[in-house]
């Protein structure tokens, strides 16, 4: 079972029993860096070697396979919310830094390895974003750090970092000079004396405190909903500043640092630097809106560094690379080839969700097997996008020496709704049991089993889901406007559908006859299993229809699309 | 209600509601890497937990440390009664 409560806390003399080097591994990493900048990156036009579609034509099979227009592999891999450099680019800096920070990390005595990791991700986040981006990040957590963690005395110099880097990442300069320079210490200045006097003062106050941690925390809910408030009255969409938005990019982590906080596992003088640590690491930089979970709060990132052979965790790290490139390069030639494959045997396929939810508005006839395949290569075809992305990332997170979960973990085995939670966005799912789940399932309706699971769940999947996991992000992808929200919100069928079928499963689970055997043992009941994970995995493609909607479709539209895939 | 009894209550169970043929589970196999089949399990244990001990479990009390096996487990339930008292 993936990482479930399995991150016990690590002493660092077991960490440094852990910390040997291996010259082999080091020179695996670089050659599977080396092997992603020559697939995904200009750098063989730039060293006069034969691009990847090149060397593809000399192999034979050019023909068969598609490849970018700029004559190497496309991929899905990128850097979101910058325009400084081409694509191709930021991923070479990407993988670059990449190794600078494996190199570090792996080289570097103990105590130093995390301060390594926080400035290579700084580094690599400066020359992607700007000073934006990494002082707008640093303005935010240093301002979280000081709420969570009250600082009096001689570690009152870090009260100046908020208003210091603040100034950078709200009036950003494109050249340093003398003027900006003490401008932004007079910034620094500022920010001390309000935290000295003002908000420390306020933070002595228990329920003041509360409120104030509770207010950082949810800050990204908070600024949604008023931006969405303040663009209904002025008619203008709020548009964030970069660093700010990278960081409410960390928001879903945040909770789950601040449930670590409230469950006493963080340390009461944990320093700014591990504080850092935890959210500023070279993994998450790809993609930096997906997979926003991954190494949760403060235990999980904790006690999983360095908590066994770090070579054993590059290993680890590395086989995800090699399946990550499996998806980059065979998932959209496997998609576009099985549409092909579906449409000649008469059975109408269409590449996307909404371009079938289109056609049956318009009033063309969609039947059930063209509503059931669609759905289920949609799903497929998004598990092989997400699906390389992630492992790339958690890959990075085991060979920077974490040994954080797969966020997919073979979820085409799962059997029932309930296991397809835990393998199917493997941190995404934790942080809504720990947010939404457990304070419901540990609070209300104790001695009524099924009321109980029924209503945690539902806190969980459908309403935690939909308000905190995909209405506030749509507010940062769509930007902060009220149209944004309400077009999450009108996707509830999808989160009730969802929240439904895992009580189901969970009633399921409980009430069901006890067996010895594990699913998925090759004997006579192998079928059952075949035919389990079809229909989860049905279920779950299904639902889908109710995210991926056109705008034109009407709720009874997708209802009747949905019954249509059912059979009705 | 003594350790002991405590043990084989929790052992009864686990050999009942996540059964694992050709392996016996003993008071220190862990829990988390070698018996429970999903997440659903620490939810199933809780429930247990709370219905024959009556003991009150908090969100805080779902981690590995005391969930890693029957061992810990006992001694967690123990506390808790003691709690009670």
């Amino acid at each position: 079972m993936p990482g479930l409560l399995s991150n016990t806390p690590i002493s660092p003399e077991e960490q440094e029993n852990n910390d040997r080097h291996d010259p082999v591994i080091v020179f695996a990493v670089l050659a599977f860096l080396t092997v992603y900048i020559y697939l995904f990156t200009y750098a063989s036009e730039a060293f006069d070697l034969p691009m990847p579609e090149n060397l593809g034509y000399t192999l034979g099979i050019s023909d068969s396979y598609e490849f970018d227009d700029d004559g190497n592999i496309s991929t899905s891999l990128y850097i979101p919310f910058t325009y400084q450099f081409d694509n191709d680019d930021e991923r070479f800096i990407l993988f670059i830094g990449a190794g600078l920070a494996f190199l570090l990390s792996y080289f570097l005595p103990l105590r130093h390895k995390k301060r390594s990791l926080v400035f290579s991700s700084l580094i690599i986040i400066g020359i992607l974003y700007g000073m934006e981006g990494a002082a707008g990040l640093i303005c935010t957590h240093t301002l979280v750090y000081l709420v969570l963690h009250p600082v009096s005395r001689y570690r009152l110099w870090k009260t100046t970092l908020p208003g210091f880097f603040g100034f950078w990442a709200f009036y950003p300069y494109s050249s340093l000079g003398l003027v900006v320079f003490i401008q932004s210490l007079a910034a620094g200045s500022a920010s001390f004396i309000i935290y000295r006097y003002g908000l420390l003062k306020l933070l002595n106050n228990s329920t003041i405190a509360k409120g104030l941690r509770i207010l950082v925390v949810q800050s990204a809910l908070i600024t949604v909903l008023v931006g969405a408030v303040l663009e209904g009255v002025y008619g203008e969409p709020w548009k964030l500043t970069l660093g700010i938005l990278l960081f409410f990019w960390h928001w879903e982590r945040l909770f789950m640092y601040h449930i670590d906080y409230q469950d006493g596992n963080i340390p009461q003088d944990i320093s700014l630097m591990t504080y850092l640590s935890v959210f500023l690491t070279p993994g998450q930089i790809a993609n930096w809106n997906w997979g926003v979970t991954i190494g949760q709060g403060y235990a999980y990132s904790t006690h999983n560094f360095l908590c066994e052979d770090k070579n054993k965790l590059v290993r680890s790290g590395l086989k995800l690379w090699a399946v990550a490139l499996v998806y980059f390069l065979l998932g959209d030639w496997l998609h576009a080839r099985l549409l092909q494959f579906l449409n000649g045997q008469d059975i109408p396929m269409y590449s996307r969700i909404e371009y079938m939810s289109a056609d049956f508005v318009s009033g063309q006839t969609v039947t059930t097997a063209t509503v059931l395949l669609t759905t289920l290569i949609a799903l497929m075809k998004w598990t092989f996008s997400w699906g390389g992305v992630m492992h790339f990332k958690v890959g990075l997170w085991r060979v920077c020496g974490y040994k954080v979960d797969p966020y997919f973990n073979y979820p085409w085995l799962s059997t029932n709704l309930v296991t397809l939670w835990s393998r199917f966005t493997f941190h995404y799912r934790e942080f809504l049991v720990r947010a939404f789940y457990y304070p419901v399932f540990f609070r209300f309706f104790k001695g009524r089993t099924h009321l109980r699971i029924f209503t945690a769940t539902m806190a969980a999947a459908c309403f935690g889901n939909l308000i905190w996991g995909h209405m506030v992000e749509a507010g940062f992808y769509e930007g902060i406007a009220l149209n944004s929200l309400v077009l999450s919100i009108k996707q509830w069928p999808y989160f009730v559908l969802l929240g439904l079928g895992i009580t189901a499963s969970e009633f399921w689970l409980i009430h069901k006859k006890k067996t010895a055997r594990k699913p998925w043992t090759f004997d006579k009941h192998i079928g059952w299993d075949v035919l389990s994970a079809y229909v989860t995995l049905q279920y779950f493609a299904l639902i889908h229809i109710f995210i991926y909607t056109p705008p034109e479709a009407k709720l009874s539209d997708n209802f009747q699309l949905f019954f249509t895939g059912l059979g009705f | 209600m003594q350790i002991a009894e405590i043990k084989s209550h929790l052992k009864s169970f686990f050999e009942k509601e996540f059964p694992n043929p050709g392996s016996s589970i003993a008071d220190d196999t862990n829990l988390l890497d070698d018996w429970f089949i999903d997440s659903f399990g620490i939810v199933n244990t809780t429930l247990f937990l709370e219905e024959n001990f009556g003991i009150n479990i908090s969100r805080a009390d779902i981690n590995a440390k005391n969930f890693r096996s029957i061992e810990t487990l006992s001694q967690y339930v123990v506390y808790q009664l003691n709690k009670g008292d």
